[in-house]
């Protein structure tokens, strides 16, 4: 165990890094992108209607879901309901045909870009 | 409050080991994010690389020098329209979902906190914290946005845990990928494994892949933060797995001499800075046994990898909450391994599934 203080270990442990604490161009505050504000508001607007209005789809899907297969619904089995791995599948084709008709235009000058993963678009894994 | 049952915490139970969030709508919401970040960020990583690069080169050209401070090289590339709304959507996407899962756990604070503390006490496993551990400034960073970081909110690593499923776009979803890099982790020549330890072991999925991995070594997950080192020890105890968990810098280990057989760091290094990339190196050095052997996955270093100090590596780091990544991927990690006297046995870091880099303490 450290023979020292809490204090005393925080001090040992922050020697010669002084310059941790004016990190150069590191953004930690709300950072904006465009010479106009408004545009990076009215960007972050349209991304959160987006996904508000995909909750609303989404439960409309498991509402319908839920009717043909139990004949009822009740705001606890819309909780409760865990999709199997085909209606997932169904759900992620939805969304992503939802999200490409909603937002394509942002990207119109460029294309649709690569294959749209994580691991593909970042760490292309052989 | 009487003891709290998982099942009447969870209500919506698990996703792999990763809590549901406490409703539907914020589900959805996550669904949503996750895949708006494959189809308006990944999708586009290279096109918007791209764009970026030749705006810088057409600047060089025309001034003789290129820009390499992230303010400068921000005021010519985000002129470009789909470059700025690239890094808008990625940062706003960023901030939505830390929000929104803070939000979802955040409905049930004070049982979660109960659940903690109870799981303090329980086994399989253990964990053992300072309540009174005084960060260095460096370990308090909102590293990728998160609000609060690694060790600044109490339930910051159940955060953490589903904002990683979101990370990583469902690639990682039930610790795949960190049970499969545990898979390939090397082990020491002589095959002898008692002891083994992943360092900055956040939420302890490599941990728990090295358990299933060394059924009958002893298995550790260290960290900075008390947070996640509880959280780490609640969520293995869900698996059943017997993982010993403690708060201990990675700097200043509170382990004998010679007393590992395997120390692993996963994504760990890209987040500090060097100066303690090297205190950590020769701590490793220290508890392994000669002839133990130390396993490091972490991005590519820049002398490996044109390209590894791009713009979008930059903006990266400073909007996306990786600030120490520059400095590790220009740190030549390899040759700071061999300073610190490990032998290196081989290195491929340029693709995740390795083992990266792996070096030998000598006998
Ligand atoms: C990206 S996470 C690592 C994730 C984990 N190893 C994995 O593979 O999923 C980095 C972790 O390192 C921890 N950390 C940062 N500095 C540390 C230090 N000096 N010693 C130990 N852990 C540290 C952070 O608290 C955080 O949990």
């Amino acid at each position: 165990m450290s023979t020292l203080t809490p204090e005393e270990r925080a001090k040992k442990l922050s020697e010669g890094l002084d310059y941790v604490k004016d990190l150069p161009g590191f953004e930690r505050g709300h950072p904006h992108y465009f010479k106009d504000p408004m545009i990076d508001h009215l960007l972050e607007i349209v991304l959160q209607l987006g996904a508000e209005m995909w909750i609303i789809r989404d439960r409309q899907m498991v509402t319908e879901h839920l009717l043909t297969t139990e004949g009822k619904v009740t705001p606890e089995m819309i909780e409760a309901f865990k999709p199997s791995p085909e209606f997932r599948e169904k759900m992620k084709a939805e969304r992503g045909t939802y999200t490409r008709r909603l937002y394509q235009s942002l990207y119109d000058g460029i294309g649709p870009g690569g294959e749209a993963a994580f691991v593909s678009g970042v760490l292309k894994v052989r | 409050m009487g003891h709290i049952e998982t099942k009447s915490l969870l209500t919506r139970g698990f996703n792999g080991n990763t809590p549901e969030l406490l409703n539907r709508a914020d589900e959805a919401y996550c669904d949503f994010v996750s895949g708006a970040r494959n189809l308006l960020m990944y999708a586009q990583f290279q096109n918007i690389g791209k764009l970026g690069e030749a705006e810088l080169d057409q600047a060089a050209k025309a001034t003789g020098h290129r820009p390499n401070s992230p303010d400068a090289i921000k005021a010519l590339v985000m002129k470009v329209p789909e470059v700025a709304t690239y890094f808008r959507v990625k940062r706003t996407l960023q901030e939505s979902y830390w929000r929104r899962i803070a939000e979802s756990y955040g409905l049930k604070q004070r049982e979660f906190e109960q659940a903690l503390a109870e799981a303090d006490q329980m086994g399989p496993g253990s964990v053992t914290y300072d309540p009174n551990f005084v960060y260095p400034a460096y370990a308090t960073i909102d590293i990728h946005v998160q609000p609060g970081g690694y060790t600044g909110q109490r339930l910051g690593a159940l955060t953490y845990d589903y904002g990683t499923k979101i990370f990583f776009g469902g690639a990682g979803d039930a610790d795949s990928l960190h049970h499969s890099m545990a898979e390939k982790t090397s082990a020491p020549k002589d095959g002898v494994v008692k002891r083994v330890m992943e360092i900055g072991c956040s939420i302890g999925q490599m941990a728990c892949g090295l358990k299933k991995r060394f059924p009958n070594a002893e298995v550790w997950g260290t960290d900075i933060g008390a947070p996640m080192v509880r959280y780490a020890h609640w969520r293995t105890i869900q698996q059943g797995l017997d993982v010993l968990y403690a708060q201990m810098p990675a700097e200043d280990l509170d382990f004998p001499d010679n007393h590992f057989d395997i120390v692993t760091a996963h994504l760990l290094f890209h987040e500090i800075p060097v100066p303690v990339i090297k205190r950590i190196l020769a701590e490793a050095k220290r508890v392994l046994r000669p002839g133990g052997v130390f396993v490091l996955w972490d991005f590519f270093s820049a002398k490996n990898r044109s390209g590894a100090t791009n713009f979008m590596g930059l903006m990266d780091a400073s909007d996306n909450g990786e600030p120490f990544a520059p400095g590790f991927v220009n740190c030549d990690v390899e040759a700071l391994m061999e300073q610190a006297g490990f032998k290196l046995r081989s290195h491929d870091p340029q693709e995740l599934g390795r083992t990266g880099r792996v070096g030998d303490k000598p006998i």
